[in-house]
């Protein structure tokens, strides 16, 4: 049998090897991020009528699904909007940011507290993150969340962390306004869209929705553009100061430090959200009703179910490696009188034995730890295009601290040798530890065996930054190295 | 993995992350419209596939008459976007890429599916197979067909 392009089906019995160039080059092709652009793309697509597709309808768990779905979910329900019609470039965002048509003034619409805390105007939160009397602290803090048409954001080419996005700038106002406003062209060829800026007078902050925030498929439930054209009324619990800013890049970690992030939508669109299941593909045993006896029915904000190498991207002061499922959870801690804010707990449970422990979101001064970042070099040779560089952090006692992945990131050295970036960094408090790396595959995310590995032992030092790089001959082992490329470029 | 999510890498791998919005918009309203008609669930990933295939092949055959726009993603730009700095290095991977996707941009609508769907997104031949409706030493033709282009191409032009 013969396609139309007269490949013979019967000449190939298998597929030949791949070398590491091209190899890194198609994986990189595929090992891309939903854009945050991509929601303003779709804006001009999707139907406003017919049945509420089934993928619309899951709930997302990572930040780059919220951000499509923002405004997907909001097109799903605009009225004359109009498939396959180009936008004008020229009427993009930002340059062509124009008033608020419209404006809805902060009423008594919404509650005095939420889960037991005050609710607080955006500028008394701005004013509170000034004073600096919120850094890992919460606040409940109401506001209309704003249908935003999402601007177009260069990436740099590393890891990078989410409280680093500036892609996703989802305005949460004092003041209701239409995010952007479409107009139909004037040849009747489609639709012209810009965003509007907030009112003046208006009070805005730019929470992150994050991978943990609880309760954000409320927000979405409401993404109705008819009855809510100018922003959710919402109730978001929010902190700043999370420890992820120790991830961000030394000169940005002061602004990642002042990011607001959403712990939890509390009430939105005149209703209290309660806490759910989220939608994952891990399948955990614990419910939210047995976390909620383990940590505290009243005080439990959120609660989200990973692999446990994972729970380091949420909070990177938790050492945890493998795929058994973790939890990590926030809760509130009981506070002084008169005090809007709240201490937070950060809480990781094992699914399995249901223990937990738990830690301040506050990070205390002592806490000053080293930066450990892997990148591996492979050699250009026949090797399994499925095996990737895998690195695991262990304590020299042979206890797990933390696996790391390299980046979606690669490049080349000519033909001979293909570079994998660093990802995600270790945070370990000083001392002395035993670095593995091996070539593993991501389809099952582990391997037990590890064939070919090479290890080592670094120290690392308060605040101190320390990379190594895993060369990969063709086969056999990898051995350690000082690095031979920059793992990041900033 | 969020559907989204999948639809958005396969067509970024299809047709380049700069035509990745407008593919993935398109296969998201044809799944929508189509989505009544889907009876068996257990075949939605596949027929999801196919329909972001499908939609990618119609955005490349339009694209050949058209000028063609270089553009590089900017995830792979390694700008320094705060100072604007390019040094010789990033000046280097940037020209390999560029050679790469020329290379790329050089197979069949056919071929480019089926490596990217194999190699971008590591899926199995025999999925491919069934995504795409054609027999599996099809997709395997394809596939080794497409390698071979590519690297025809980077040969001639290292050369």
């Amino acid at each position: 049998m013969s396609d139309r392009h007269g490949e013979n089906d019967e000449a190939l019995v298998g597929l030949e090897p791949l070398e590491p160039r091209l190899r890194g080059y198609l994986h990189a092709r595929g090992a891309v991020d939903v854009p945050p652009e991509f929601a303003a793309q779709a804006l001009e697509g999707v139907r406003s009528d017919g049945p509420r597709p089934w993928f619309f309808a899951r709930r997302w768990t990572a930040v780059a699904g919220i951000a499509a779905l923002l405004v997907l979910a909001a097109i799903t329900f605009a009225p004359g909007s109009r498939p396959n019609v180009p936008v004008d470039e020229s009427l993009r965002p930002s340059d062509a940011a124009q008033a608020s048509p419209t404006a809805t003034e902060l009423d008594d619409e919404f509650p005095d507290s939420v889960l037991g805390m005050p609710v607080l105007s955006v500028g008394d939160a701005n004013a509170l993150l000034v004073e600096g009397r919120i850094y890992g602290r919460a606040v409940a803090v109401k506001g209309y969340w704003i249908h935003a048409m999402l601007h177009s954001c260069p990436r740099p080419g590393r890891f990078q962390n989410p409280l680093e996005e500036r892609c996703i700038r989802q305005d949460f106002s004092s003041i209701g306004y239409r995010g952007f406003t479409c107009t139909e062209s004037s040849d009747g060829s489609g639709l012209l869209c810009h965003s509007n800026v907030a009112p003046v007078g208006a009070r805005t902050l730019e929470p992150l929705m994050l991978i943990e925030t609880g309760a954000k498929e409320a927000l979405w439930r409401n993404f109705n553009e008819d009855s809510y054209p100018d922003g959710i009324p919402s109730v978001l619990i929010v902190h700043v100061g999370d420890p992820r800013a120790w991830q961000c890049p030394s000169e940005l970690r002061d602004e990642c430090r002042r990011q607001f992030v959403v712990d939890r939508v509390a009430w939105t669109a005149g209703a209290g959200s309660s806490l759910t299941m989220p939608d994952t593909e891990v399948r955990p045993e614990l419910s939210i009703a047995e976390l909620e006896i383990i940590i505290g029915e009243a005080s439990l904000i959120s609660a989200q179910p990973m692999l446990a190498s994972d729970a380091p991207a949420v909070d990177p002061r938790f050492q945890a490696s493998g795929d058994d499922i973790l939890w990590i959870a926030r809760s509130l801690r009981d506070t002084l009188v008169n005090d809007p804010t709240r201490a937070l707990d950060v809480w990781l449970v094992d699914d399995e034995t249901a223990s937990a422990r738990s830690i301040g979101l506050e990070q205390p001064a002592d806490y000053q730890p080293g930066e450990f970042r892997a990148q591996a070099a492979e050699r250009v040779g026949p090797i399994d295009h499925h095996l990737i560089p895998f690195f695991r952090v262990e304590l020299p006692d042979g206890t797990p601290v933390q696996d790391l992945f390299v980046s979606s990131y690669s490049s080349s050295r000519g033909d001979s040798v293909s570079e994998q970036h660093a990802g995600l960094p270790a945070l370990l408090e000083p001392g002395t530890y035993v670095v593995r790396a091996w070539r593993t595959a991501y389809v099952n995310r582990f391997v037990s065996e590890h064939p070919d590995e090479c290890v080592t032992e670094f120290d690392i030092a308060a605040l101190e930054v320390v990379r190594l790089e895993a060369a990969f001959p063709v086969t056999g082992a990898c051995s350690w190295r000082e690095p031979t490329f920059e793992d990041s470029l900033f | 993995m969020p559907w989204v999510a999948e639809m958005y890498r396969l067509a970024a791998a299809i047709v380049g992350v700069e035509a990745a919005d407008d593919v993935t918009q398109d296969a998201l309203l044809d799944a929508w419209r189509g989505w009544s008609r889907m009876r068996d669930r257990a075949r939605v990933r596949p027929w999801v596939r196919a329909i972001v295939a499908n939609r990618a092949k119609k955005h490349l055959r339009a694209q050949r008459s058209r000028p063609r726009l270089i553009a590089v993603a900017p995830d792979e730009l390694f700008l320094d976007l705060r100072s604007s700095r390019v040094t010789p290095d990033h000046a280097v991977v940037i020209a390999d890429r560029q050679r790469l996707d020329g290379a790329f941009e050089r197979l069949s609508a056919d071929q480019r599916v089926c490596v990217a769907l194999h190699y971008s997104l590591d899926i199995s031949v025999a999925e491919i197979a069934r995504a795409l409706g054609v027999p599996e030493g099809t997709v395997k033709s394809r596939i080794n067909a497409g390698i071979t282009r590519m690297r025809a191409a980077l040969e001639g032009e290292e050369r």
